[in-house]
């Protein structure tokens, strides 16, 4: 079995492969990544061969580890990289209690953290990916970690999922093509490409911020926008979190004391550019 | 506590006494209440489930938490408090707010 040892924020992962080549690759685009504190790994995530001639035979990975789920089709081992990153997500979706996960983006600014809710085409990881590039610090992709005990996100800087026409655009703005993984192509989810988020995203994964302002983006319509009220907030948090139920009450609370103290708005736009200026002239109204 | 008590008889004295159902909730006292754009989230800790509720249900589990009650006593107070009218369509309505709030475990019958 081949391992990569490894730690993204609070998460100390032990990550397992019998194959060497999606190892490397994971290896190469979390560079710079620190081991485990003591090397205590505390989440497993593997894959393996649904059947043992699927390790040889038309290899095929399936998703493993702490936690699994029946229903998981296996990939294809081509996208090795993608199925390491998706049991690495599941693994956290599934077996986190420590912190709130809402399915979001988030960076950073002057200590105070834009939450960007939304599911897959909304925008959100383009939108954050190019944030980060740009005087913001990228927290989060996947999954914005929220300290029960004091509101506080807590980063989670994995690796950038790129989707179809954002990895030209991202390639485009970062001149270190080391930061970028091997272009999939025919995945499941399109054309993917994960971009590393920069040495200061990485450097400061130990940083939290305090919520400042959530925005719901969504790509591909013309530019619009309007205000989410406290009510909504709180329903679409709670629908975008994997472990809102698993947590009880202290989730609860938590939910209902940034449902009533951080705003929130949903906008729409046409284009990265056009995005990005929405987000900025939020962010000036709300002081962030 | 009686667990039910004799239902008015609407038969024109031709019916027999019927004995009504009686609801008690453990709102609020095993609930989390936080009141949010007019209405209020209620976290249930037995259940584990996160409610909204709009009027009149807060008023309906804060007078069933004062005192047990059927639907006729129930409707009969709700609408003293809300100053609306006591008739059939709001037994209807209570009647129908409280099978609901049974089926989701907020009210229990007995």
């Amino acid at each position: 079995m081949h391992a990569l040892h490894l730690r993204i924020g609070p998460i100390a992962y032990r990550i397992g492969s019998p194959w060497a080549g999606p190892i490397a690759a994971l290896r190469r685009l979390y560079a710079g990544y620190p081991e485990p504190e003591d090397g205590l790994a505390t989440v497993t995530a593997r894959i393996g061969p649904p059947r043992p001639w699927r390790r040889w035979l038309r290899p095929q990975a399936a998703l493993e580890g702490d936690h699994v789920l029946p229903d998981t089709v296996p990939m294809a081992l081509r996208h090795g990289l993608l199925a390491l990153e998706m049991t690495m997500n599941m693994q956290v979706a599934l077996g986190e209690r420590r912190f709130l996960l809402v399915h979001a983006a988030a960076v950073e600014r002057t200590g105070r953290a834009l939450i960007l809710p939304g599911h897959s085409g909304s925008g959100k990881s383009t939108l954050a990916a190019l944030l980060g590039e740009s005087g913001w610090r990228l927290m989060a992709d996947e999954f914005v970690m929220i300290d029960t005990a004091t509101g506080l996100v807590h980063p989670f800087p994995r690796a950038i999922s790129l989707k179809n026409s954002a990895i030209s655009e991202m390639e485009r703005r970062i001149a270190d093509p080391s930061r970028f993984g091997p272009h999939l192509s025919g995945t499941p989810k399109g054309e993917l490409r994960h971009l590393r988020p920069t040495a200061e995203a990485v450097g400061r994964m130990d940083e939290p911020a305090r919520p400042a302002l959530v925005l719901f983006p969504a790509y591909g319509f013309e530019p619009a926008s309007e205000g989410v009220s406290r009510s909504e907030l709180f329903a679409r948090l709670t629908e975008g979190s994997t472990n809102y139920i698993a947590l009880g009450q202290p989730g609860f609370d938590r939910l209902t004391e940034i449902a009533d103290t951080v705003p929130a708005a949903r906008f729409a736009y046409p284009d990265s550019a056009t995005g990005i200026a929405i987000v900025e002239q939020f962010c000036a109204e709300a002081g962030l | 506590m009686p667990r039910s008590r004799a239902a008015p008889d609407r038969t024109g004295g031709l019916g027999a006494i019927v004995t009504a159902t009686i609801y008690r909730t453990d709102f609020p006292g095993s609930c989390r209440v936080h009141p949010i754009d007019g209405m209020t989230l209620v976290f249930h800790r037995p259940s584990g489930a996160t409610h909204f509720l709009d009027s009149p249900v807060p008023e309906m589990l804060e007078l069933l938490a004062e005192t047990p009650d059927d639907i006729e006593g129930l409707t009969r107070r709700l609408c003293a408090r809300l100053g609306t009218t006591d008739d059939d369509e709001a037994r209807t309505v209570v009647g129908t707010r409280i099978a609901e709030l049974v089926a989701i475990g907020l009210v229990q019958a007995s």
